[in-house]
C-alpha cells in the first residue's frame, strides 16, 4: 500500500508475493535471534519434561513394593484402601485384609497382558488422586477415613462418565474376585463351590 | 500322542504331516477326528497346554490364569466395553463352556442354505449331527441334577406358558457341581480334550502343545505349512517350529483365525478377513426369593426358553459369587448369605450389530464392536421377560444389573425401570461365541472361504471353525461348529 492511499481502503491490485525473499545488499535476512532461540528451547524443554512427568505419573512403572509382584508401594496402598472400602471389617465377617485381597490384586495385575497392566495401574493412580474431583478433598484416597473412601468409590460408580463407571466396575470385580476366593468367606456365607470333589493331590493341581 | 513342544525339540522343531490343524477346540478337533479316521496323518498344533481333570481346582483365578484367552481379560471395545471370554488349551472353549448343545435352528439353516452353503441343506449334515450327539453322549439335563436355580426358572416359565425345556448337554458324567466355566474337575463333560482329540490320536494323530502359530507359509498360491514360536512353561518364547503339510486347516476361533490370516498377509483379496464379527450379546437378571435357591448347587445351565423367531434364547446360569456381587452389590449389601436365596437367568441374542477383529500394535487382537440400538432394545425386552418369569415363580426382589437403578421390589417397578431410555453404557452386557470373521460364501469378493471350506485365495488352506458362519447362529454353536468342521474334514479326506 502506498502512503498516499487513504487508510482503510484496499489496494486495487497486490503484487504476487515473490518466491524468494529479496536480499538487500549489506543487510542480513530476518532470522531468529539468540534470545528467541533460547526462549524457544526453554519452552520445548519444559513441555517435554512436563509431558514425560505426566506420562510417568500415568504409565510409569516404578519398582514393585517389597513382597509384591507388580504394584508399587503407592499402588498397593491404593488397592488395599479400595479393597478395605469395599469389604470393611466393620461390616463383613471377614475383611478384605483378612481375605488377602490386596495381594490378590497385585498378582492379578502382574498376570494381565502388559497393555492392561498399564491401564490397571493408571486406574489405581487416578483413584488415588481423585478425592479432589469427587469429594472436594485434597487428601489422597489411601489416607482418607473409611466413610470418605466409600464416598469416593460411590462417586466413581455413579459418575456420568462411562470410563469412570467402568473403572469402578473393574476395580470392584478384581477385589471381589480376590475376596470370594477366600475359603473363609465362602464358608461364612454358606456358598458351596465345587460340590464334593475328590481330594486334590497337592502339587498336581494348576497354579 | 500329546507332546509338549518345548520338551520335544530344542531350539527349532521341524515337523512334516499330511494335514496340519491349527487349534484343538470344537472346530479343529472335529476336523482332525474326521481326517484321522479317514486315514490321513494329522498333526494338531495348540498354543495352550493339555490338562487333566484332576488338575482343576474350583478357583476362578486358577481357571482364568490357565484356561482362558488373555487370562479372561479380553473385551470388545466400542461404545462400551463388552467382555468376550474364550478358552485356551487342548479342547479350546469346550474346556470352559457349559456343554450346551443345540442343532442349527431350522430358520437359520434355510437362510444359510439359500446363500449357497451346501452343508446347511438337509442331508449329510443331519447324519453328522447324529454321529456327534452319539459320540459326545448328548442328552437332556436330568431334573434331579438341575436343582434349585434351573427348577425355579422352569416354574415361572411354565406359569407363563412359555416354550422351554431342559437343556441338552454333552456332559454324561455331570453331577451338578455348577462350575463348568472353571474346567470340569471330574471329567464329566465330554469336552474335545476327552473325546475327539483322543479318538483322533487313536487313529494316529499327534498333538503338539505350546505352539503359537504365527504365519501360514505358501509357494505360488499354495499353502505349504505353518511356522511359529514354541512357548515355554511360562508362555515365554522358547524356540521356533516349522510344520510342512500338504494341507492346513485353521481352526483358531473367530478371533484367532482372522488374526493368523492378517499376520500372514493372505486370503484378504475380498477385504473381508476380520470383518463381519458377530457374537451373542447377553445380559441377565438376578432374582431373590424367600426360600434358599443355592444356585451353585446343580447344573450350571440346565433350562432354556426359546424365542427363535426373534433370535433370542433365555438360559439359566450359575457363576462364581464375584460375578453376582459386582452386579447386585447394592441389593446384597453386607448380608452375603442373601446370595443363597438368589437365582439367575441370562438372555442371549443373535446380534444384528457387527464388529471387526484386527491386530493391535502389541500383536494382540483388537476387537471393535458396538452394540446397535436395535440389539440394545432386544436385550432390554429380554430382561423384562425374565423379570416376568421370576415374578411368576414368586421372586421378592429383581435386579437386572442396570447401573444407577435400585433393586425392584415388585414386577411393576422392574418393568418401569427397564425402558428404552436405559443407556447402553448402563446395561451389564457380556458376549460369547464369536463368529463370522472369515465368512463362507460363493462370491470371492464378499467372502474369505469357499462353501467347501477351502479359502478362496490359497490352495491347500482351509478354515474350520465358527469364523465361517455368515451371521450369528442364535444358539450355542459348539455342535454346529463340530458338524461343519467334520463335513469339511470329510471333503478334505475325499480330495486325497
Amino acid at each position: 500500500m502506498s502512503p498516499n492511499e487513504p487508510a482503510g481502503t484496499l489496494p486495487a491490485r497486490m503484487d504476487p508475493p515473490s518466491a524468494e525473499p529479496e536480499l538487500v545488499p549489506g543487510r542480513s535476512p530476518p532470522r531468529f535471534g539468540r534470545r528467541t532461540f533460547f526462549q524457544g528451547s526453554l519452552w520445548a524443554a519444559a513441555t517435554t519434561a512436563s509431558g514425560a512427568l505426566l506420562y510417568r505419573a500415568c504409565f510409569g512403572s516404578g519398582s514393585p513394593a517389597p513382597g509384591m509382584l507388580s504394584l508399587t508401594e503407592a499402588e498397593y496402598l491404593t488397592a488395599a484402601s479400595a479393597a478395605d472400602a469395599f469389604f470393611p471389617k466393620e461390616s463383613f465377617e471377614v475383611s478384605a485384609a483378612e481375605a488377602d485381597v490386596p495381594r490378590y490384586v497385585d498378582r492379578y495385575v502382574h498376570e494381565m497382558p502388559p497393555a492392561k497392566t498399564k491401564l490397571m495401574k493408571l486406574l489405581l493412580r487416578s483413584l488415588e488422586y481423585s478425592p479432589a474431583m469427587t469429594i472436594q478433598s485434597l487428601t489422597r484416597f489411601s489416607r482418607l477415613p473409611l466413610a470418605d473412601r466409600q464416598a469416593v468409590l460411590r462417586a466413581w460408580e455413579d459418575s456420568h462418565l462411562l470410563v469412570q463407571r467402568m473403572g469402578h466396575r473393574a476395580l470392584l470385580l478384581v477385589c471381589s474376585s480376590g475376596y470370594f476366593e477366600c475359603d473363609a468367606v465362602l464358608e461364612k456365607m454358606g456358598w458351596g463351590i465345587g460340590c464334593n470333589l475328590p481330594p486334590r493331590v497337592p502339587g498336581e493341581t494348576l497354579p | 500322542m500329546i507332546r509338549v513342544a518345548h520338551e520335544a525339540g530344542a531350539g527349532a522343531l521341524e515337523l512334516e504331516t499330511d494335514v496340519c490343524i491349527v487349534g484343538t477346540g470344537a472346530g479343529g478337533a472335529a476336523a482332525g477326528r474326521a481326517l484321522a479316521k479317514a486315514g490321513a496323518k494329522v498333526l494338531f498344533l495348540e498354543e495352550g497346554r493339555a490338562f487333566k481333570p484332576e488338575q482343576f481346582v474350583p478357583k476362578p483365578s486358577v481357571a482364568y490364569r490357565n484356561l482362558y484367552q488373555e487370562r479372561n481379560t479380553r473385551v470388545m471395545e466400542g461404545k462400551s466395553f463388552i467382555p468376550l471370554p474364550g478358552g485356551r488349551g487342548v479342547g479350546g472353549s469346550t474346556l470352559v463352556n457349559s456343554g450346551i448343545c443345540f442343532r442349527i435352528p431350522e430358520r437359520v439353516r434355510a437362510r444359510w442354505a439359500s446363500y449357497g452353503l451346501d452343508w446347511a441343506a438337509p442331508g449329510e449334515i443331519d447324519d453328522i449331527y447324529a454321529d456327534i450327539e452319539q459320540a459326545l453322549s448328548i442328552r437332556k439335563t436330568d431334573p434331579s441334577q438341575a436343582r434349585g436355580n434351573n427348577l425355579i426358572f422352569r416354574k415361572g416359565a411354565i406359569a407363563l406358558g412359555l416354550q422351554g425345556d431342559f437343556i441338552s448337554r454333552n456332559a454324561p458324567g455331570c453331577v451338578g457341581c455348577g462350575i463348568c466355566q472353571l474346567g470340569c474337575p471330574i471329567g464329566g463333560k465330554a469336552s474335545m480334550d476327552l473325546t475327539f482329540i483322543p479318538e483322533a490320536m487313536d487313529a494316529g494323530a499327534d498333538v503338539y502343545t505350546g505352539c503359537r502359530v504365527e504365519s501360514v507359509e505358501q509357494e505360488r498360491g499354495r499353502c505349504t505349512g505353518v511356522a511359529g514360536t514354541v512357548l515355554g512353561p511360562d508362555d515365554a518364547p522358547a524356540g521356533r517350529f516349522h510344520v510342512k503339510a500338504a494341507r492346513t486347516v485353521i481352526a483358531g476361533s473367530a478371533v484367532g483365525t482372522p488374526m493368523l490370516l492378517w499376520k500372514s498377509g493372505i486370503c484378504n483379496r475380498s477385504g473381508q478377513v476380520g470383518k463381519n464379527l458377530h457374537v451373542h450379546p447377553g445380559t441377565g437378571t438376578m432374582a431373590f426369593f424367600e426360600q434358599e435357591i443355592r444356585l451353585w448347587d446343580g447344573v450350571t445351565q440346565g433350562f432354556y426358553v426359546d424365542f427363535q423367531d426373534e433370535g433370542i434364547v433365555f438360559e439359566t446360569f450359575s457363576a462364581t459369587p464375584e460375578a453376582y456381587y459386582v452386579i447386585a452389590r447394592r441389593s446384597v449389601g453386607t448380608d452375603l448369605k442373601k446370595m443363597n436365596r438368589m437365582a439367575s437367568c441370562g438372555a442371549m441374542i443373535a446380534d444384528r450389530s457387527s464388529g471387526t477383529v484386527r491386530p493391535a500394535g502389541d500383536g494382540r487382537a483388537e476387537i471393535l464392536y458396538s452394540l446397535g440400538s436395535e440389539d440394545k432394545e432386544r436385550l432390554i425386552n429380554s430382561l423384562r421377560w425374565i423379570c416376568k418369569v421370576y415374578a411368576a415363580a414368586g421372586a421378592v426382589e429383581l435386579s437386572s444389573g442396570v447401573a444407577g437403578l435400585p433393586t425392584a421390589r415388585t414386577l411393576d417397578e422392574a418393568l418401569r425401570q427397564l425402558t428404552s431410555d436405559v443407556p447402553l453404557g448402563a446395561l451389564t452386557v457380556y458376549a460369547s461365541h464369536p463368529q463370522g470373521t472369515c465368512r463362507m460364501g460363493t462370491d470371492p469378493d464378499e467372502s474369505v472361504v469357499r462353501p467347501d471350506g477351502r479359502t478362496h485365495d490359497v490352495e491347500g488352506l482351509y478354515v474350520a471353525d465358527g469364523s465361517l458362519f455368515p451371521e450369528a447362529l442364535g444358539v450355542n454353536p459348539q455342535i454346529t461348529i463340530m458338524a461343519l468342521a467334520t463335513w469339511i474334514g470329510r471333503r478334505i479326506a475325499k480330495q486325497g
